[in-house]
């Protein structure tokens, strides 16, 4: 036993110390906790660690098979993400205890605070006193053991898993039924209770999930996309009621729910287009090598003093899920990445080994639902991404239609296989930017203070939200407007719910020029990233670097039928079944990326030539104008409309 | 965004350390808001007949003792003005309402951040244990008292926008967490007569509790009602006379956290500002039940 008296060392501090100590096999007391937050966060290593009084969040977070003993109370988030361990709380926990648990056990000897077990995966959550409301709400699997009251609303849009209740049940939630108990059931639990010194002879009633809602009803029907056209047929009057508004409002009278599609908003607003270079770029053009002239080189997410990402030029791949994606195509974006020197980003539910292995440098993201979230992935990640949001779907969590959650893809995610997998719109421990300061120092004590933490945004109320992500301390922001793609969300939200990426970056920078900020926030800007020319335009705006999806996309073969959400790609890059998978052949589909990363090396240092510089970080806003009032608006550019006619 | 305490005694042998016991909690919840902080400490009444007003100039030329010379000389009885800076407190033997009102068109330019017989308001921007220091908050004593660390998201960071928000007559409110329904209700209240210094969504929270307190609501069934006419996510600790109310919103999204003791009753948006004080390792801990309002008063 060694003690770490928290009155005399930080928290940061005494993590680093316990996990040499538990390299050396030690056990750890902690005196003097004071409810500090992130005691034992990051801890992988198999030890005791003792904590003689109370703990605050994130006690155990991130961690794996060491075992936690807190003598008093523990504040939000116990266990958060836990894979194997345990925790045992002498006393009261507070909301969300045991969120996001993937085997772990957590047992609370008193009462437990609000939203217990929340999106989580494996393993047990038990609580000797009463629990509060929401209880097990939105969880994927494991078992909650409440041996008191079961609170308001147990179980609330349970997907998987079990919850016991030995009290009163004081209200069922949406989608959850209480069930017969089988006998081997009630002696496992008591075989559990009897291992953590529990007495119970009491009765217990069953809980789970009823089914009412894992599965859309009807199926919509397959369809193109039909164009924003008025003049498809017999003038005006029919064109107000074109082919595409005709067409959902029938889909809609049959299916009678919003429909769903693949990709960002295809109505036209303001983009790239409608902004140009205030010169001529033909020197550029003309350059035998701009490459050789034009420094392109970039870091992203050096602000806290983590070790930033390295690019070779302003160019990252866009986060896009394995799910979304096919494991084939996730591959072949992280060879191509490596090729051509720049990121991949896992997007949503997790990482795959080969991805790790074939991308130099991996974003990683964590999201609501923590789908494929752990640990031992962010420490071999090189930076984390915190997804708040994306620009098609802004406020919403990803969506996965069952076709496309097969039994690898729902192990790896921790869920059940062939829901239509509707991921939380919310994070379950942040709440605020209050909140999110606790989290990032979670994610932060996980990794060692070695990588750079990021926040994915889509573009909603960009001048206030990076105000957020900048008093929050985030490395950098990953902004992602109204074009940006996805593989699945209500068209509704698709054409009108986000703003226009040119408009989000002009409100970022508007925004951070509000509060003196400064330049050490780097954004990078995505959504509806075509090229380089766009890319060029991005960083005289002032983005840091731009990040490309759909475009990488369309570079391995995709043919924007925008049926991405079915799950029956037919070119093999946004699907889960093996017959249409082998249609993408990785070597291939990463040369292509490639390739077309390549070409946009080169625009990048062309058109930066061109415009007289000789390092992309030199591009400004007096290298652009605007060609139409809209985007002079958006923007603040000068309006010269002659520069279209030039342009053309 | 922010950080929230309160602490009643209820054993007033521990009245003299009771700016300590908010300090030592307030300094907790700086992580949570770093950007200003404010407190309202409830001591020493003024006599029955007399006020007591927490007072802030928005300019650092005034002239505190010209001030009270002039109350004097307007209300013909003796004033006493204590100040510091660009804060004051100033009693005097007259109502409320009057001395109020003759503030604010002889002092324009002075804001009142608290008024009653016994709350005292002090707020001001930098981080906590700056403002903490300044006011020497650890050497006041008292009944009771609210603080909040502010992490401004939305509005500007200043002393104005800074909690507690004054509501009525030895009422102030601290909050945590976002309206969205702030502007609509402010044209409401404004048409009612209600007046603003700031775009604060907790301002209008504060000026909603004293309109329904006004209308002839308890604290109680004001906050009762808060919880339906306020959109949004929210933790409110109240202070008033001779007590101190809690309430969240419908699905409690804001963290937050109880205690009792037989010598004090305790509320943060945190446990570890809890841990500071004595015996909290023996309290009676829970978290507040969403949608509930909670209240202890000496009566």
């Amino acid at each position: 036993m060694v003690a770490i008296d928290l009155a005399v060392t930080p928290v940061r501090e005494a993590n680093q110390r316990i996990r040499a100590l538990a390299a050396e096999g030690q056990d750890i007391d902690i005196i003097n906790p004071d409810a500090r937050h992130h005691i034992g966060v990051g801890l992988v290593t198999p030890t005791s660690v003792r904590i003689h009084g109370s703990a605050g969040y994130f006690c155990a977070g991130l961690s794996d098979g060491a075992r936690f003993e807190v003598d008093n109370n523990v504040g939000w988030a116990v266990g958060d993400n836990m894979h194997r361990g345990s925790v045992v709380v002498g006393g009261n926990a507070s909301a969300i205890a045991g969120v996001a648990i993937r085997g772990a056990e957590i047992v609370i000897r008193g009462n437990m605070g609000s939203r217990a077990g929340q999106v989580m995966k494996a393993g047990t959550l038990c609580c000797a006193g009463n629990a509060s409301f929401l209880a097990g709400y939105m969880m994927y699997g494991g078992r909650i053991i409440i041996l008191g009251d079961s609170g308001e609303r147990v179980g609330e849009d349970m997907t998987g898993g079990t919850i016991y209740v030995g009290g009163r049940i004081v209200s069922l939630g949406a989608d959850a039924r209480e069930t017969d108990l089988p006998a081997q059931e009630r002696l496992e639990i008591l075989e559990f209770l009897d291992r953590y010194g529990i007495s119970f002879h009491g009765s217990l009633s069953r809980i789970e999930n009823a089914g009412t809602k894992l599965r859309y009803g009807t199926p919509e029907p397959r369809s193109r996309p039909q164009p924003y056209d008025r003049g498809d047929e017999g003038g005006a009057a029919t064109g107000y009621w074109n082919r595409r508004v005709r067409e959902d409002i029938a889909i809609k009278a049959q299916i009678g729910r919003y429909r769903i599609r693949g990709y960002g908003a295809s109505k036209p607003m303001p983009d790239f287009g409608d902004i140009d270079f205030a010169r001529d770029v033909e020197k550029g053009l003309a350059h035998p090598d701009p490459l050789a002239a034009v420094s392109l080189e970039t870091t992203v997410g050096s602000r806290s003093g983590a070790k930033p990402l390295g690019l070779s030029m302003p160019v990252m791949i866009a986060p896009m899920s394995y799910g979304a994606l096919s494991r084939s195509m996730k591959i072949a974006l992280a060879v191509a990445s490596r090729l051509s020197g720049v990121a991949e980003n896992t997007g949503e539910g997790g990482m795959l080994d080969r991805q790790r292995e074939e991308a130099d440098q991996l974003i990683y993201q964590c999201l609501s639902g923590r789908l494929g979230w752990n640990v031992h992935n962010m420490q071999r990640a090189d930076a984390i991404e915190f997804y708040a949001s994306q620009g098609a779907k802004p406020g919403l969590g990803g969506q996965l239609m069952a076709k496309k959650v097969t039994p690898d893809l729902a192990a790896m995610r921790g869920i059940p296989q062939g829901i239509d997998l509707r991921s939380p719109s919310r994070h379950p421990d942040v709440l605020g930017a209050d909140d999110l300061v606790i989290k990032i120092e979670e994610f932060r004590e996980a990794t060692a203070y070695r990588l750079p933490i990021g926040l994915k945004m889509g573009a909603g109320r960009v001048q206030h939200d990076i105000k957020i992500a900048y008093k929050d301390g985030f490395d950098y922001v990953a902004l992602d407007g109204v074009q940006g793609g996805t593989g699945a969300a209500s068209t509704e939200v698709l054409e009108n719910v986000g703003i226009p990426t040119l408009a989000a970056i002009q409100e970022a920078m508007d925004g951070l020029k509000e509060i003196d900020a400064g330049n050490d926030m780097d954004i990078v800007l995505m959504g509806g990233i075509k090229d380089g020319v766009d890319v060029v335009k991005a960083l005289a705006l002032g983005a840091r670097a731009c990040a490309m999806g759909t475009s990488l996309l369309i570079a391995a073969g995709c043919i924007a039928c925008m049926q991405c959400h079915v799950g029956a790609c037919p070119v093999g890059i946004a699907t889960q079944d093996p017959d249409h998978e082998q249609r993408l052949e990785v070597r291939t589909a990463a040369e292509k990326i490639h390739r077309y990363l390549e070409t946009v090396r080169w625009q990048i240092a062309a058109l930066t030539l061109g415009l007289g510089h000789t390092d992309v970080r030199q591009l400004g806003r007096s290298d652009l104008v605007a060609l139409t009032p809209e985007a002079a608006a958006l923007t603040g550019l000068p309006y010269v409309p002659k520069r279209a006619a030039t342009a053309a | 965004m922010c950080g929230i305490v309160g602490i009643f005694l209820k054993n007033q042998a521990l009245a003299p350390v009771l700016g300590r016991l908010l300090q030592g909690m307030l300094l907790e919840m700086a992580d949570r808001g770093p950007d200003s902080a404010g407190f309202a400490v409830y001591r020493r009444p003024v006599p029955p007949g007399s006020v007591k007003l927490s007072l802030y100039a928005t300019t650092s030329t005034v002239q505190w003792q010209q001030i009270g010379t002039d109350a004097e000389a307007a209300f013909g009885v003796p004033a006493l003005i204590v100040h510091r800076d660009r804060h004051a407190l100033l009693s005097l033997g007259t109502e409320a309402a009057a001395l109020s009102a003759w503030m604010a068109s002889a002092y324009p330019d002075v804001s009142i951040i608290g008024i009653g017989s016994e709350i005292e308001v002090y707020k001001e921007v930098g981080h906590p244990a700056s403002v903490a220091e300044h006011f020497q908050l650890a050497g006041l004593d008292g009944g009771h008292g609210i603080g909040h660390t502010r992490m401004a998201t939305e509005s500007a960071v200043t002393v104005r926008h800074s909690h507690p928000f004054a509501a009525g007559l030895d009422i102030c409110l601290v909050h945590n967490g976002s309206l969205s329904n702030h502007n609509d209700l402010r044209r409401r209240l404004a048409r009612r007569g209600m007046s603003f210094q700031t775009d604060n969504d907790s301002e209008v929270a504060a000026a909603y509790l004293a309109d329904r307190l006004g209308a002839g609501l308890s604290l109680r069934e004001a906050l009762i009602t808060a919880g339906s006419d306020l959109d949004g996510f929210f933790t409110f600790a109240v202070g008033t006379a001779d007590g101190f109310a809690v309430a969240r919103d419908a699905i409690a999204c804001k963290p937050a956290v109880l205690a009792e003791t037989e010598d004090w009753v305790a509320m943060a948006s945190e446990y570890r500002a809890i841990a500071t004080l004595p015996d909290a390792d023996d309290a009676r801990v829970w978290e507040p039940k969403a949608g509930e309002v909670y209240c202890w008063s000496r009566a």
